[in-house]
């Protein structure tokens, strides 16, 4: 293994659940999410090979992001839907969990994706981003190419959409 | 339901994983080797360790350590005597000897005296009252240590024609900082050792006079003897130089 590889190894690693979860919950399509991730490590791939120090990509996170979201945005003009329902599932439950506790996660699971899915690309994306990669508001900027007051703007109207839907589901 | 709550129930999402099978081999079709494989060997955490040294940021740390270290011997050498980065000029001059042969030694030590020497003449001339009495003792001591250096040039083979040229420059200075009105003191180890080369030179002129020599030998020995009387020792040395490869 050459060094190349060792370092884009490392960089796999450390984003390919990521950028599956992303995949996946914008196609909730196991199918679609894996062949998304690869082909978005395959462009990374290609670029992390061929990467001159003009052109060095400086922040993998947002890149391996915006591969992601242009091969999402092709997936659907594609195919002209907006969202696929896939008959697969990916069990999300840890085995070891007793079948109340699979049950109640399942429903709370099924619950936050549902309601998730119901927000528009750019809030859907920038919630994934913000609570459950942890980036920052701006390296989300960043990706978005959007100043950071309007990423604010967005994950704070999303985040009320989700308390409403939840609440709303709730009662 | 607070934000917390919310942030939370977002954060139950993060079970959604890719099947570890399927991150293996994808993984192994795109790089072509085995997951296992990705776990730095020792070796590789080794050369990693070393590769840190090679970071720019670090690589400036010494660079700039280089830079200042280079940029106070530079200024150093245009201070004097009571100035605050003249302990740095000595400690420069003193750090030569290291560096140069035994045989070069005594030239060296002439030359750090002419340059005491010549730092005395600047303060004298530009009235450093205070400088002053540093300066002469600066002096004093580099003729101590040139007188030193000194010692071993007896003979002819020892002696070069730089130490007659330094020896020439301090005579010169020493009259100079004379004529300013200076009184530099007793510095008599060093005119002793001084007036040992001046009598190698003549004792070499006497020598060659009582060996037999041709007409142009003779003609080259006379001149010499011309340059010895008028003070000139590097031309005189030069022409018992001559005279005596000749000989041998």
């Amino acid at each position: 293994m050459d060094n190349l590889q060792k370092k884009f190894s490392k960089i796999y690693d450390q984003h390919v659940s990521r950028i599956y979860r992303f995949a996946y919950l914008r196609v909730n399509s196991k199918d679609i999410a894996q062949d998304i991730t690869s082909e978005t490590f395959i462009r990374a791939w290609d670029k992390f090979r061929a990467d001159n120090p003009k052109s060095k990509v400086k922040n993998w996170t947002g890149f391996l992001y915006q591969i992601a979201r242009n091969l999402l945005t092709d997936f659907y003009r594609e195919r002209g839907k907006v969202q696929i329902i896939s008959a697969s599932y990916t069990p999300l439950m840890d085995p070891s969990m007793g079948l109340e506790e699979k049950a109640f996660l399942s429903s709370e699971v099924e619950q936050i994706k549902s309601v998730l899915s119901q927000l528009g690309q750019e809030q859907q994306e920038v919630i994934i981003w913000r609570y459950l990669d942890g980036l920052s508001i701006r390296e989300i900027a960043s990706i978005l190419d959007k100043p950071e007051g309007t990423i604010r703007v967005i994950c704070h109207r999303a985040l009320e959409v989700l308390r409403k839907e939840l609440s709303s589901l709730r009662s | 339901m607070n934000e917390r709550n919310l942030t939370k129930k977002i954060q139950l999402l993060k079970q959604i994983q890719p099947e570890k099978d399927w991150v293996s081999l994808n993984k192994r079709q795109l790089l072509g080797f085995e997951v296992s494989e990705v776990k730095a060997s020792f070796t590789d955490q080794i050369l990693e360790v070393f590769k840190i040294g090679f970071n720019y940021k670090l690589a400036l740390v010494p660079l700039a350590i280089i830079l200042s270290l280079g940029g106070t011997i530079g200024l150093s050498q245009a201070s004097l005597p009571g100035d605050f980065l003249y302990p740095v000029r000595k400690l420069v001059d003193k750090t030569g000897y290291l560096f140069v042969s035994k045989e070069d030694q005594p030239k060296l030590g002439l030359e750090v005296a002419n340059k005491r020497l010549e730092e005395l003449t600047v303060i004298a001339q530009n009235n450093q009252s205070k400088n002053l009495a540093p300066a002469i003792n600066e002096f004093k001591q580099s003729t101590i240590e040139a007188a030193d250096k000194l010692k071993p040039v007896n003979s002819l083979p020892e002696l070069t024609k730089e130490i007659i040229k330094e020896t020439e420059k301090f005579r010169e200075n020493k009259e100079k900082i004379e004529a300013l009105g200076v009184v530099v003191g007793d510095t008599e180890e060093l005119t002793q050792a001084l007036s040992r080369i001046v009598e190698i030179v003549e004792g070499q002129i006497n020598d060659l006079n009582d060996r037999s020599l041709t007409d142009d030998q003779k003609q080259v020995l006379e001149q010499a003897k011309q340059d010895f009387e008028a003070g000139n020792y590097e031309k005189a040395l030069e022409g018992i130089l001559i005279l005596s490869y000749n000989q041998e």
